[in-house]
């Protein structure tokens, strides 16, 4: 039993880390644009089936998958900002509007796809191999996981602390006004940060493909996820995002072994609506 | 320096501002003053491109009316908003280096270490996020994020507004020691006193309009304008 639980945390670590990369992006584009992105689970499907397309069909190596994911799905990111996001932000009504044009976004994103390619999975190889550590075996494709949405996690830090463009951008989430007074352009950095976040999730879905195999309807359970993770770990806080991520990953992976997967996202649920019942703003907000 | 010709803002059929003409010139201090609501945060942010305006802006005799904020700034236009409008969650530092614009650059380190002698108290504070600042630290700041740009012309929006009179006093030192370096001040103030007593120039606006404009020491003894913004009748009429 102890073991069984063992090996689960490992599990759910893999599975908790793109939980983790996907909250970041949704709680990023919530702090600099005010929005809700409906659209975000879909970057990360698509994410995934760039991977398991280029392996699959194009017998292309999975590492270089990683590039061309993020590659691709910001050029997706881009045509979302332009289609569904910009034109709608600054109307009286903009962050509800983009509510549904994001949904739509995503909708059609997500259709296209069910559309050509059916709605069976697609088994990805990934990085080959297990390692046994103790009790617990892992494959090297979890492990790269984590490992990667780790370094992630440190290269956004860096970005957001160290660079230029990360300094316009916490400028932007604090205070769009003052932003545009010192002459900052605040479109553009709000679209870049909508692409980075559409970059992210990719990542998080070629990472996860290999582990879960692709399926059109990844991005669709991932986002209600990430959105629980987003409000459960505060809206805008990274943090928050990143430390709750991991802990649902872990939560609902260690949970499946007593009460089945169903049971255990209906937890997750009750335990959103316990969060918003007790501390509204989020555990990682500053007031309660 | 900064002149703008026929400048007007409207939000809805109402305008805010109807064809002013006023322009500032180098080492010069123009006082814009006048009761809640007669334009003067309009004016400024439209001389921003924050707000849409109509009418022409003219700096060091370029057309900047089609500029985007972003070049007016890079153009050497700056403002110190109403209400200071700091980052709250960064320090001191981030929020000078914010204000720090690519034409300024190269002179970074000079320009913070300038600010810092100009305002002792954020020298002190330099790692202290900006909103747990007291008001008056907060438009030092702000003032001095704009002065980063390297401006020509400073836009100053009510800077005294809620400040104990030492500070009202600093800050005039400060609006002294603008023009003294060339820069032209455009300060736009409900306190008619402080703003009449440092500046050249004075513009009274009125409901959007420009009712009166001269020195601004004859403004200042002007009989209507010391009853309604300064409290007293003019020196003329009590004598
Ligand atoms: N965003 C806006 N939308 C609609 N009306 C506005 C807006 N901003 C200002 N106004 C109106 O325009 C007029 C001028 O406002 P403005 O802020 O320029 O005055 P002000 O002279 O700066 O006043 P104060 O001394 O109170 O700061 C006011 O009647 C105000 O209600
Ligand atoms: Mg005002």
């Amino acid at each position: 039993m102890g073991d069984l639980v063992l090996q689960q945390l490992a599990n759910g670590l893999s599975v908790g880390m793109t939980y983790a990369l996907i909250a970041l992006g949704l709680t990023m584009v919530f702090g600099v644009l005010h929005i809700v992105n409906f659209a975000h689970g879909e970057f990360y499907m698509l994410g995934g089936l760039v991977t398991a397309l280029l392996t699959s069909r194009a017998g292309v190596p999975y590492l270089a998958c990683l590039p061309a994911a993020a590659i691709l799905v910001a050029a997706a990111g881009w045509a979302t900002d332009r289609l569904a996001v910009r034109p709608v932000i600054g109307r009286p009504d903009g962050a509800t509007i983009v509510l549904v044009a994001t949904f739509a976004a995503g909708l059609i994103i997500n259709e296209t796809v069910l559309a050509t390619l059916g709605p069976a999975p697609i088994r990805v190889d990934g990085i080959a191999g297990v390692v046994k550590l103790g009790p617990v075996s892992l494959t090297w494709q979890r492990i790269f996981a984590i490992v990667f949405g780790i370094l992630l996690i440190a290269i956004f830090q860096i970005i957001l602390r160290r660079t230029e463009f990360g300094r316009q951008l916490r400028a932007v989430a604090q205070s769009d006004y003052a932003s545009r007074v010192i002459g900052l352009d605040v479109e553009r950095i709000k679209s870049l940060t909508f692409i980075l976040a559409a970059c992210v999730a990719a990542l998080a879905g070629a990472l996860i493909a290999p582990i879960l195999s692709f399926n059109a309807g990844m991005g669709y359970h991932t986002a209600i996820h990430g959105f629980v993770v987003v409000v459960i770990g505060t809206m805008g806080s990274i943090p928050g995002a990143v430390i709750c991520g991991l802990g649902l990953g872990l939560l609902e992976s260690v949970a499946s072994i007593f009460i089945g997967q169903e049971i255990a996202s209906a937890c997750i649920y009750a335990l959103l609506i316990v969060t918003l019942l007790f501390r509204p703003n989020g555990v990682f907000s500053r007031s309660a | 320096m900064l002149k703008c010709i026929d400048l007007s803002v409207s939000y809805g059929p109402v305008p805010a501002l109807a064809r002013l003409n006023l322009s500032v010139a180098a080492g010069e201090v123009v006082a814009l003053v006048g009761a809640n609501g007669a334009g003067k945060s309009s004016c400024l942010k439209a001389m921003m491109g924050l707000v849409p305006g109509k009418g022409g802006l003219e700096l060091d005799g370029k057309d900047i009316s089609a500029a985007t904020t972003r070049s007016r700034v890079e153009a050497g236009l700056a403002l110190s908003p109403e209400g200071r409008h700091v980052f709250p969650e960064m320090s001191v530092m981030e929020n000078l280096e914010l204000g720090c614009i690519p034409r300024a650059r190269a002179r970074y380190h000079d320009l913070v270490e300038e600010m810092l002698t100009l305002f002792p108290r954020l020298r002190e504070r330099q790692k202290q996020a900006a909103g747990s600042l007291s008001g008056g630290e907060q438009q030092m700041l702000a003032i001095g994020r704009a002065l980063m740009s390297e401006p020509k012309v400073i836009l100053l929006d009510e800077p005294t507004l809620g400040l104990a009179p030492i500070i009202v006093d600093q800050i005039a030192d400060l609006i002294n020691d603008l023009r003294e370096r060339g820069i032209a001040v455009l300060l736009a103030e409900q306190n008619a006193e402080m703003a009449l007593g440092v500046a050249d120039t004075a513009c009274v606006l009125e409901t959007g309009m420009l009712v009166k404009t001269g020195a601004a020491r004859e403004i200042a003894q002007d009989s209507s304008v010391r009853s309604a913004y300064l409290g007293a009748p003019s020196e003329e009429e009590s004598a």
